[in-house]
Order: C-alpha cells, then structure tokens, then sequence
C-alpha cells in the first residue's frame, strides 16, 4: 500500500514578492519583471552563470527551484533517477515565442530558438541538479492541482519516483507566477499532506498585505485644544457642553452645545491663519498640525505625503454671512465668505499650510465622513499611492447643522445621555481630529514609538432610510463584521468599543442591536465619547479614533457620562469609570452616519 | 490587472441620455449657462420621490439606474460619487428658509436631503445595496477621487462590477455667484462659438454620468481604463508636459501610440493658455477633441469627458461636433483626457479599446 506523500517545501513567486513555505522570504523593487527576476536572482544570493542565458519561463522556474530546495532538500538521499520534475502553465513558451518571433524578421537567433519549448524550463532544473527521473510539461487554463496530485502520487506511489518537483511556472509580458512543491514520502515537521486542497492553498497565497501604521494624533475639540488637556479632561470625567456663546442664534441658552473653549482670533493666532475665514479650516490646521508635529517624521521630503480629510458643510459658517445679505439682494453678500462654501475648499487651506501637494482629496458621507477618510488613506498607502497619509476629519458648528438637526427633534435640551433608556437625543459639538498614517517602510525610519496599526475597517450601506437607522442596525452590522473579518479578528478579540453612540433613540436601539446580534454573549467594555464632546459629525471618526488609538497606547477605557439606566432592549449596558492601565490590544471605533453609511475601524496593538 | 468600463450612462446639456444618436445632433444655447437635459425620470423614479427630490439627485439616480440597466449588473459592488458643490438647491432652500423664518417651524425634508452623500445613499436605498458607499467632495479632482477609489478597490479584490459617477448641479444661486466671481463670460454667446470667443471667462454647466467598472473582459464592455492621475496647483506647460510624459510612461504607452486627446478647453483665454502651449508642443501631431461647449464647465465635466471617450472607442466614431482639428481620428484605440480646474487641479485619464 502507498504511503503518505508530503509537500516538504514550497515556493511561490510573484507580484515582486519570493514566499517559501508561505512566508515572505524577500520582496523586490523593480520596474519591470525582466529586471525583477535579474534583481530576485542576486538577492537570492546564489551563483549560476548559466542563469544569464536562460529565456523568461527558465528563469524564472529555476529560480523558483533553488529556492525551494535550498536548506532543505538533501540531495544524496536520492539516486538521480528517483528524482522528478512535472510542471505546468498556461502560456506554454509563448513569452519567447513571441521574441523569436520579433528575431526571425531580421536573423533568426538560435539561442531564443532553443527555448521555443516550454519543457526547457524543467530541463534547466534537472541540468542544474542532475535529476533523471520522470520530466514532464502540461498546458492547461489555469492551476490544475487535482491533475497533479493524480499524476504525481501515481508517480510515487508505484515507485517510480521518490521525490518529485511539481507545480506552475507561467511567464508572459509582464505576468509571471511560479508556484513550486517538493514532494517527498517523508513527514517533517512543517510538511503538509501533499493534497490538491493544499497545493492550491499555496498556490493563492496571497502576497501579505502591507501594514498601515499610526505615528502621530492630533485633537481639538470641546473638552481640550490639544492631547494632553483632551486627557486631562478625561481622567476628571469633565464634559465639554455647555451654552452657546460662538453662534448668533434663537436657539441659545435652549440647547445646548459642546464648543471648542477658543475663539476664532485665539485660533487665528494659535495657527498664523487670518481670523476671517472658515471656524472648521481654523480647527482642522490646529489639529492636523499637532498630528504631524507628534509624529515627528525624519526627512519628510523624501515621502509621497497627501492629506485626506472630512467634512460635512465646508465652511458654511462664512456661507451663512453671506447668505444673509445675497437672499436680499443678489449682488450683495462679501465674496469672501462665500470662498469656502465647498467642503474641498477646507481641506486645501489646510494641506497648504501642511506644504502638502502631492494628494488630497476631501470625503463627505455626513457622521461617518472621516472614519471613511481614515481608511481611504490607508488605503493609498497600502496601494502604493502615497507613504504618509495625514487623515481625519474637521467640523465647526454651524446655525445650519444646528437648526437642521432641529428639524429632525433629536437634539436633546439637557446633555446627552448616550445608551441610556431615558436618552432623548445628541448635543452636536465641533472639532478636529487626525492621524498620521504611515507605509511599513516609513515606520522604519521613525525613531518614535508607533501607536498602533490599523487592522480592519468596514463601509456598508443600511440602505433603510435617507436618516433613519433600520431597527436591527444591518449597516452597522455588516460593517463591525466585515471589519473584524478584515482584521482577521473574531469579537473576542475586542478590548473596547468606541461607540457611535449619538443619544438619539434610534441610533443607540439600533447599534446597540447590532452589537448584541454580534456579540452575544461576550460584551467588551464600551462608551460614547460624545458624551464629553457632542457629536461633531464629519469629525467625529476622526476625534474618535485619535480616542482609540490612545486606548490602545495608554490603556484607557473612556467612560459614558451620565449613563443611569440600562436600555431594556439591550444586555449589556456601557462603562461610567475613566479607567487606565487596562490591556487592550483591539478597538473598534463606530461612525454611523445619514444616507446610511457605516463605517468600523479597528485599531491594534502592534 | 485589466480594468473595463462595462457600460456608461450620461445626463448633460446634450441628448446624450436614452438617445441612439452620439452627438450627430449637437443641441446650441445662446447662453453662458446650460443646463441638463432633463429626461423622464418617471422611468427610474416612483412619482412621490421625483416630487422630492432635487434636480441633482434625480440626475444622479436616474444616471446611475440606467447605468446598471445596460451593464446588466443588477446589484454593484460599490457606489461612489463625486461631486464638489454636493445637493446645492437643498442647501440654499434649507439656508433660505432658516434666515428668512428666523430659525422657527423649518422643514426636515431639504436639510435631510442637502448632504453630500444624498445622491450614493438614494442609489443604495432604491437598489437596497448595503456594499460600500462612498462620496467625494474635492472641488475640481472629486470624480477623479471616486476613480481612484473605485480601482483600489477592484486591485484590493473588495469589489467587483462598481458604480461610480460624477454629478453637479448648476443653481441660480450658485450661477450668479460663480458670474460674481468672474467663471462666466459676459454675455451670452452661441456654445458652439465657444472657442471662437477668446475672452474671459467660460459657461457654465452640469450634469450626471455614472461607469460601471469591471475586472471583466466581456463583449460589451466599451473600453478599457488604464489609469487615472491627478496633481494639484499652477503649473506651466512645460511641467505638465514632464507630468503627461511620466503617466503615460507609467502605463507603458508612448505619445505617439495615442490616437486622440480630449482636453478641457474651456474658451476662457487665461484658462486656455495651457492647453494651446500643448497642443504647439507634444500634442502637435496629436488628434485633438474638445467637450466643454457641449456640457458647460462644471467640477467633474470629466466624467462627461470619460463618458466621450469611452463612446468614442465603442462606437469608432470621433463626435464631428468635438474635434478641434483635423489629423487622423478613423480608428482610435486610445485615448487621453486632461482636464485642468481653475488651474489649480489638474487630471489625466487614460482609456483605450478591448
């Protein structure tokens, strides 16, 4: 009876990247894929003159067999014949035919012309090793491991064989995959059961992705200018809300509102701005500036820096002063207030003053706008778009957003009570808060502790109502699911949640719902910080994950002022105690907004 | 990895919606505004919703269903728009309302509707799409922002089959206070005397035209999307020319392989300087083809630009309305559109045949 083959090593090449056993074994900068294959082959450090005179496909196999039999592999074991090699694609040696093709027009080259048959690539490995077991070339559309597996435990299990080479080796223009298996009779200790499921597990593995890291937080907002009075507050449990005293309005002294405690001339002078222009450009250059500040990049010039930032008005605090002259009379109303109306307007006066040119661009999708704007930037960097990202929202309150939400009634007329069953709505509040996201290859160069990383995020659609949340929360659902799935994290895993947690009845029923229909029956502590800052709507994800980010440094968990009474809806109830020194290693921050949009970020420990 | 526009849809100044036609009965206004032709929306929208909904949202869904209707994709992987003036008419009526009543008895309904997300979020309810949703708001690159977003996302392997569509309407607020601000020539003129009008300022415009971009080779698919780039602030010719040189060296085309060049020639002379020092440059013996006497200058004309030219591949015809000389148009393969902002955002786009 045949015994159990193993697959004892493998080797995958591909999307610049050599992966041996599954693990990255080296990555390769280069432009093409001729000059990737040259510059993989003197990392590989081995010595083969030979190489140089190879086609594509040879290349690129033999490559791919060195390291798969280096350190591994003992040759003397075998006796030449017992060793085989079968391989497959599906270009065949179209790669070279093609160039033999182009060569044919002036004089033919016999040295493309040998190579004008893809089984030369198994010959290169056999020459190279002196193997004389069975060699063999299939074509076929794409990977075909159940052929292998058949065809090469045929080969061994008769006896034929006693180890053999197997796998894919592909070279067209600019497309190349190598996915090599040795497969021997004998078990070692990270062998795998040489199966079709397992060759084609390899076979996928995707190249790992690039990690996206925060090095730097800035905040302004109702309970502090900066971080460490942000802090302070906490420990004292000390809410930002109070009257209004920034906007001319009727509704003052009636509702209250959680403001940023400096004027716009104090700001104006905190960030060498002129004192005219947008609150929300003010507040967004203060914060934006200390994230960079704090994270203290080396050399910045020499990264592909952008800034993507968040709003939900622009600067509609100008607008507003200009609108009241222009109803009257249409040529009437300073122009000059009506410069920042666009919410891109912003993030340009503030990626100015960051000297920041290469990218920026600016999200809106109401209260979940910056959490999107947090994960778009790390996006861009795990694409190979930009190295830094400055990225997170900036919102200054507004007699619009103001009466806006008053026209929906979910403004409450004492300070909210989020996640309480006696909640009767949100305070709305202003503010700014932004991370520097940082490429891995940045983060080697940084001589400051990182903060975290960020691991998972989300953006689903309840697709129930244009404000309203559907009563099971389905977006907010899909989206803390699909965040931990992208964080390769289950709900276990969470440490604390920063909630959405708005103090509107739907909101907190239907997030808390989700939560439940997630999370049962394990709760991780959770809060709403907004009930120290308000809601600051197209900030908020961004205020909120600076919040997260310092959980996870400092082992914060933020309480929930004012909770009283648990929701009856709900088993679970949030936490009232400032509490540090905690171990958390995974947040997840909610930011739920109209039209919808739900957006879970997860940040964690690295 | 091979992108695809799978389909396109456009509402413009033009009969470019629902019409065989492609541009072969070019509508003229004597006017430094054009407006969108609007078509009707009963055959996208229920009849309470066309009652609420503002002429920029009704353009975005109406743009974005019939989008899909001719993808055949019945439920897209992502939504993302661009827009950078957002659901203006709702804003200015919520505004309007809150001075002129003093803040008291206000109606929800234009301030639920003002956001910027509203055209995305009223897709993604009507198809009960609950897959990411997402909208751009940066003044002259907001399409390009959504673009972008769209092919990370098909990269990432996230998404597949996504819509994306740049929208923007033109109000009479915001008409004269971009006429105050000195956008728009003087008086009005015939569109088609656009470029025969070299003074200052430009005409206005707006429009909704939604893609459907795939990682799928499909028979009809219109084109393929090679790549999109943008940069930011004044520049002179010859840097642009550096810009244009290393995009398309990025994506392994030479200038000599490019069959036709859309760019944003707006008939405003300030504006236009640019694109002549190119056109006497390295687009000499280029083909060239124009588009803003057609639709007006709005933030995200490109995606009207995009919706050309993706045509323009298909069908093998070059629009007679749009070309701006003469050179050799017959069977374009590729195409490049640049478009700058106020010269202050500048994009290029690449497409080319399947």
């Amino acid at each position: 009876m045949a015994g159990q083959n193993y697959i004892t090593s493998s080797c995958v090449i591909s999307n610049n990247a050599v992966r041996k056993d599954g693990r990255e074994l080296f990555a390769v900068e280069a432009g093409n894929t001729v000059d990737f294959l040259t510059e993989a082959y003197k990392q590989s450090g081995i010595n083969y003159s030979r190489f140089y005179k190879m086609d594509n496909l040879s290349k690129l196999g033999w490559l791919a067999s060195e390291l798969l039999l280096q350190d591994i592999f003992t040759k003397e074991n075998y006796r030449p014949e017992e060793v085989g090699v079968v391989l497959s694609n599906s270009n065949a040696s179209l790669d070279v035919d093609l160039r033999y093709m182009e060569s044919v027009r002036d004089i033919a080259s016999p040295s493309l012309f040998v190579y004008t048959l893809p089984n030369i690539v198994t010959g290169e490995i056999c020459i190279r090793n002196g193997f004389k077991g069975e060699d063999a070339f299939f074509v076929f559309d794409k990977f075909n491991a159940s052929f292998i597996e058949t065809y090469v435990s045929n080969l061994l299990d008769n006896g034929n064989l006693q180890a053999c080479i197997c796998g894919w080796v592909d070279f067209i223009g600019n497309d190349y995959k190598a996915a090599l298996f040795l497969v021997e009779k004998i078990e070692t200790e990270n062998g795998l059961p040489f199966t079709a499921e397992n060759m084609d597990k390899l076979f996928e593995d995707k190249p790992k992705e690039h990690g996206v890291f925060i090095a730097g937080v800035g905040i302004i907002s109702a309970i502090g200018n900066n971080v460490a009075e942000t802090l302070a507050s906490f420990e004292a449990e000390h809410a930002g809300m109070g009257d209004i005293t920034g906007m001319d309005t009727i509704h003052k002294g009636e509702l209250p509102v959680a403001e940023v405690k400096l004027s716009n001339e104090q700001l104006a002078r905190m960030t060498g701005l002129p004192q005219n222009i947008s609150r929300t450009t003010l507040l967004g250059l203060v914060a934006a500036q200390e994230a960079l500040q704090d994270a203290a990049i080396p050399d910045i010039d020499q990264w592909r820096t952008g800034f993507v930032s968040a709003n939900t008005v622009g600067g509609m605090d100008k607008s507003e002063a200009f609108f009241v002259d222009f109803i009257k009379d249409n040529d009437k109303g300073k122009l000059r207030n009506i410069f920042d109306h666009e919410c891109g307007s912003v993030t340009e006066k503030v990626a100015k003053e960051l000297d920041i040119t290469n990218y920026m661009t600016t999200i809106s999708t109401a209260c979940s706008s910056s959490a999107n704007a947090i994960f778009y930037a790390a996006r861009l960097i795990k694409n190979d778009v930009l190295d830094i990202v400055i990225a997170g929202g900036t919102e200054s309150l507004t007699k619009f957003t103001l009466n806006g939400f008053n026209t929906l009634m979910i403004l409450d007329k004492e300070f909210c009570k989020p996640f309480d069953e006696n909640r009767h709505g949100l305070n709305l509040g202003e503010g700014a808060g932004y991370l520097v996201l940082v490429s891995d290859r940045v983060a080697e160069t940084l001589t400051k502790p990182l903060y975290c990383k960020l691991s998972g995020y989300n953006n689903s659609n309840d697709a129930y109502h244009q404000t309203a949340s559907s009563p099971d929360g389905t977006g907010s659902y899909l989206a803390m699911e699909k965040a931990l799935k992208k964080a390769g994290l289950s709900t276990n895993d969470i440490d604390y949640i920063n909630l959405h947690g708005t103090g509107t009845p739907n909101n907190d029923s239907a997030e808390g719902t989700a939560i439940k229909r997630l999370f049962d029956p394990y709760y991780p502590p959770m809060s709403s910080t907004k009930s120290f800052t308000g809601h600051t709507l197209g900030a908020s994800g961004g205020i909120e994950a600076v919040f997260s980010v310092l959980a996870i440094k400092h082992g914060f968990i933020y309480p929930n002022l004012r909770f009283e009474t648990q929701m009856e809806e709900l088993p679970f109830s949030p936490e009232t105690k400032f509490s540090k020194g905690n171990e958390i290693d995974h947040v997840m921050s909610n930011s739920f907004g109209f039209g919808g949009n739900c957006t879970s970020l997860i940040f964690s420990r690295i | 990895m091979a992108i695809y526009i799978r389909s396109s849809a456009c509402i413009s100044p033009q009969k470019t919606f629902g019409s065989d036609g492609f541009l072969n009965e070019p509508v003229g206004y004597n006017a430094t505004r054009l407006p969108a032709i609007q078509p009707d929306y009963s055959r996208f929208i229920d009849a309470k919703s066309i009652r609420r909904m503002s002429h920029v949202i009704k353009m975005g869904v109406a743009a974005a269903k019939e989008c899909l209707d001719l993808s055949g994709i019945e439920m897209p992987g992502a939504v993302i728009t661009g827009t950078a003036l957002g659901c203006l008419e709702d804003t200015l009526t919520f505004m309007n309302r809150m001075i002129e009543m003093d803040e008291q008895m206000l109606p929800p309904t234009a301030f639920i509707q003002s956001t910027h997300n509203t055209v995305a979020a009223q897709i993604a309810l009507m198809l009960k799409c609950h897959n990411y949703n997402n909208t751009f708001v940066h003044k002259g690159i907001s399409f390009e922002s959504a673009l972008i977003d769209a092919i990370m996302l098909l990269k990432e392997e996230e998404a597949n089959d996504i819509l994306v569509g740049g929208v923007e309407e033109m109000t009479d607020a915001s008409y004269k206070v971009l006429s105050r601000l000195g956008l728009f020539k003087r008086w009005p003129l015939s569109n088609f005397e656009l470029f025969n009008t070299p003074t200052n300022g430009t005409i206005g415009g707006e429009g909704a035209s939604f893609f459907v971009l795939s990682d799928k080779a499909s028979e009809g698919n219109l084109a393929q999307f090679n790549g999109v780039e943008t940069f930011y602030g004044l520049r002179g010719s010859t840097e642009i020319e550096t810009k244009i040189n290393t995009f398309l060296l990025r994506h392994k085309v030479a200038l000599d392989d490019i069959d036709l060049v859309i760019t944003g020639r707006n008939g405003d002379v300030k504006n236009d300087a640019v694109y002549a020092q190119l056109n006497s440059s390295i687009f000499k013996s280029t083909s060239l083809a124009n588009y803003k006497h057609l639709c007006g200058e709005y933030p995200v004309s490109t995606s009207f630009a995009l919706w050309l030219a993706a045509n323009i591949l298909k069908k093998q015809i070059v629009p007679e309305i749009t070309k701006e000389r003469e050179v050799n148009t017959s069977a374009p393969k590729k195409i490049l559109i640049y478009n700058h902002y106020l010269n202050t955002y500048h994009s290029f786009l690449l497409i080319s045949v399947c």
